[in-house]
């Protein structure tokens, strides 16, 4: 009989967040330069340093993204992934300790994805859900070396959950298998840096460093099918390791006049980091898995511009390009993905002296994206048959609607 | 505050115009090419494999891969079928438990779920049908198994006393016809072990050359089926061997000593004829084969049939002419060699009437040579083969094809009506069809 465990599961790709404070997201992300929050403890640590006395953010993001496959080739039936909102929260807190050093803190998800398709559709085999969530906790001390040059270092601890859970072939018997992992890491750490110059009043220039984070899951399989199969379900303990990818993004920051602030960035993601998905069973009864990703590294551009209407009221825009990390072979429905364009406004207002809040939303393009040599197998097939299995090849229509808020207080 | 109330509605405005453009580039499903054939009104004439037979039954979910639907899909038309609700006509045969491998016949029964379809079934495919039924059955008592004390219901559901397969036929002005006749003409013979009477080939020509002249009349495009050769199934292949092999470990003795129908009266099948399927066990001879060395006649209580005169059931069964193997559920060499022999000239017989009328038909041997060869078939991913269950061509009845092998018929075909009328019709993607074998 066939069973072939996860043909094609994956456990995430281009799933990196960039929404930490409505700001930045009015602006494309193009903020590493022009940090001027708590949440520079995530963008920019060096930023801290021109930040005076302490300083609070707290707020969230709400994601609502959806997916539809067309396919599978030559057919062009539309199945549409089932309709999800998630909220990553966001809080940064930063003091200036003395003229020269400033301390920040933080909580974000800097990784996280979550895609749910029905359970009857063409590519359960594939995936059915999937979900994963980063909550990293940065840690950053920033040094003022001179009045307009700063850099800043810091940690992060970072833990992980991750649940899989897709459809197995019991073919030649009737009906499916569903089988559901799931993992956590409860303590993975990174670091980080960044530098910020002010060469001129109206002229800033800032770059940071993320590095990558090594995550090692343990968790558990269980599985459901025919009773007369139950030998042969994977179940037991597992262990999977990832690594979500280095990020090196610089930027530069103009006021061109004194309403309007314009910035740009460049932002380098090393997805090459994730070169196979490989979930391990304990019990050697099971095959370990081991699937290509083979992501390549990857670059995001970012543009922003802020007009100040008055002292207390801005507004935002922001467009970006980011390119998509994954060859289309490779591309599985856990994780559409495609290059995606960014569209963002926003408003930023100074309700008293001390107590802000701004507001954004972003509208995230993916290019529709077709697929017509995937390396993903969406049918029941056996060892070695590769070649004539059935491909999973189609168009895929991704956009998403963000939602993003932070309140703000500074004393 | 009012300008922060004013700027934040206008960007809400301006978010919602942006989320309402969510654009998808059209695409447009391939144009299908179905050259000089016309499915507009798709009819199927035939037996078990019309109807889409598997485990012994016919349900509903197992009807959904019957291969004139699975063409009706392809072709984009409609396809109406005397369904039944699971788990389907009687005898259902579904895995109990797969180390060791036991079934069990599911003792319930669906119901006919269509009915009311206003009009003839597409698909008039009978279970049980011989050729003789195609021109002349009405109904349950008017089948041709009637005259052997067995009235086959399913005419009453497929027919509903609306007329013959082949008037039902003609009344839907067929545009096109899957012509698939005359399996049970001869399978009936070697599946209950050369005891069922064949039919007279004489007898198959009038019947056969009845029914083709009356669909030519109607202008449609037909595709023939031909007999496949059913000694390649696991329903001959399965149980001899091992019984070979059994025997071959019992000391003092020779071989399988079997009824046979004429004189005289018993005779042996050495462990090498079994191994080699000279001599074949049926299927439904798998349990009796668990008796084999037994003192015992629980064969034929288990079957409620009466010990026959001259059996001694308290001599070890199947290994003494005293007690010997039935005859019903072995195929000899001269049974073999008379199904061949018959299945030649009824295939004969069709091609003949075929070409005369211009019709194309489907020689089965290359599918099923090549599922019985060692390496089997590969499709879409997937091995298939002449083995039973694990060979994911055959239901459990050894006989009948799993939705997979159903999809794999109907690819033959629709490639013959691509080369008959220039279509292009695209074959199912195999392996996108379900597994189907069921368990308890």
């Amino acid at each position: 009989m066939i069973l072939v465990v996860f043909p094609g599961i994956i456990l995430a790709g281009g799933f990196q967040l960039n929404e930490h404070g409505a700001k930045p997201m009015g602006l494309g992300g193009a903020f590493t330069a022009i940090v001027n929050d708590a949440s520079a403890v995530y963008w920019n640590g060096a930023g801290l340093s021109y930040l005076e006395g302490t300083n609070l953010l707290l707020g969230a993001a709400i994601i609502g993204p959806s997916t539809s496959f067309r396919g599978v080739s030559p057919a062009i039936d539309k199945s549409s992934m089932k309709s999800q909102t998630f909220v990553p929260p966001h809080f940064f807190a930063s003091h200036k300790i003395s003229e020269a050093f400033s301390v920040g803190l933080g909580a974000s998800v800097p990784f996280g994805l979550g895609t749910k398709w029905s359970e009857d559709w063409m590519g359960r085999y594939l995936a059915v859900e999937t979900e994963l969530q980063t909550i990293s906790f940065p840690l950053v001390i920033s040094w003022a070396i001179l009045e307009n040059l700063s850099i800043s270092v810091g940690g992060s601890y970072s833990f992980a959950d991750v649940t899989i859970a897709q459809a197995n072939s019991q073919t030649p018997f009737v009906g499916d298998a569903f089988i559901h992992l799931e993992g956590d890491d409860k303590s993975a750490f990174g670091y980080n840096a960044g530098i910020m110059w002010k060469p001129m009043k109206e002229l800033s220039i800032g770059a940071s460093f993320r590095s990558e984070v090594d995550y090692s899951f343990e968790g558990t399989a269980t599985a459901t099918g025919a009773e007369q199969l139950a030998a042969l379900l994977p179940k037991g303990n597992i262990t999977a390791d990832l690594t979500t990818p280095m990020n090196i993004q610089g930027g530069i920051g103009y006021r061109v006049i004194e309403q309007l602030q314009l910035s740009a960035d460049f932002q380098w993601v090393g997805w090459s980091s994730y070169d196979k998905l490989a979930v391990d069973f304990e019990d050697p009864a099971y095959d370990d898995i081991s699937r290509p990703r083979n992501y390549e590294d990857t670059y995001a551009i970012r543009f922003g511009a802020e007009y100040f209407l008055d002292d207390n009221l801005s507004f935002l825009g922001g467009i970006y390009f980011d390119k998509m990390p994954v060859q289309p072979e490779y591309l599985s429905p856990s994780l559409p993905d495609a290059d995606r364009l960014g569209f963002s406004i926003g408003a930023d207002a100074h309700i008293t002296e001390n107590f802000g809040v701004s507001g954004s939303f972003l509208y995230i393009r993916s290019s529709e994206l077709t697929v017509t040599n995937s390396n993903e197998i969406y049918t029941p097939y056996e060892e070695g048959n590769e070649e004539s299995a059935s491909r999973f090849n189609g168009t895929y229509n991704s956009y998403a609607g963000l939602f993003s808020f932070s309140l703000y207080y500074n004393f | 505050m009012k300008k922060i109330i004013i700027s934040l509605s206008l960007l809400s405005i301006i978010a919602l115009a942006i989320i309402g453009c969510e654009d998808y580039t059209d695409l447009t499903a391939p144009g299908l090419n179905l050259g000089s054939a016309n499915f507009s009104r798709f009819v199927s004439i035939g037996d078990s494999y019309t109807m889409g037979e598997q485990s012994s039954s016919v349900f509903e979910s197992a009807q959904i891969y019957s291969f004139g639907n699975i063409i009706a899909k392809q072709v984009g038309t409609t396809y109406a079928q005397a369904t039944f609700s699971e788990p389907g006509t009687a005898g259902r045969l579904e895995i109990v438990s797969l180390s060791p491998f036991t079934t069990y016949v599911n003792p319930n029964q669906g119901t006919p779920t269509n009915l009311t379809y206003p009009a003839p079934y597409n698909n008039l495919g009978i279970k049980g049908a011989f050729l003789y039924d195609v021109l002349n059955a009405r109904s349950a008592n008017t089948c041709y198994t009637a005259n052997f004390g067995s009235p086959n219901p399913l005419f009453n559901v497929v027919l509903r006393g609306l007329g013959t397969q082949l008037e039902l036929s003609i009344a839907q002005q067929p545009t096109f016809i899957t012509l698939w006749v005359g399996n049970n003409d001869i399978l009936a013979f070697a599946s209950r072990g050369g005891l069922f009477p064949p039919t007279d080939p004489a007898v198959f020509q009038t019947q056969y050359t009845q029914i083709l002249t009356a669909l030519n009349s109607t202008g449609a495009k037909i595709i023939i089926g031909g007999l496949p050769n059913a000694l390649v199934f696991p329903y001959f292949n399965t149980v001899g061997p091992g019984v070979g092999q059994a025997i071959q470990g019992i000391t003092g003795a020779v071989g399988l000593v079997y009824q046979t129908t004429g004189a005289p009266g018993v005779s042996v099948a050495t462990p090498t004829d079994l191994i080699n399927k000279n001599v074949m066990i049926t299927l439904s001879g798998s349990s009796a084969a668990g008796l084999l060395g037994n003192t015992t006649g629980k064969y034929y209580t288990d079957n409620n049939i009466p010990v026959p005169t001259g059996v001694d059931i308290t001599k070890p069964f199947g290994l003494t002419p005293e007690n010997p193997f039935p005859n019903n559920l072995v195929l000899d060499p001269t049974e073999i060699a008379a199904y061949l022999q018959l299945r030649a000239g009824y295939n004969q017989i069709i091609s003949g009437l075929a070409a005369g009328f211009g019709y194309s038909v489907i020689d089965w041997d290359n599918l099923f040579n090549q599922l019985a060869s060692s390496g089997g078939l590969s499709v879409n991913g997937i091995n298939f083969s002449a083995t039973y269950v694990t060979g994911n061509f055959f239901s459990l009845d050894g006989i009948y094809p799993t939705s997979q092998g159903y999809a794999i018929i109907a690819n033959e075909f629709i490639k013959a009506v691509n080369n008959k009328y220039s279509a292009s019709i695209p074959v199912v993607d195999v392996s996108t069809i379900p597994g189907s074998l069921v368990f308890k």
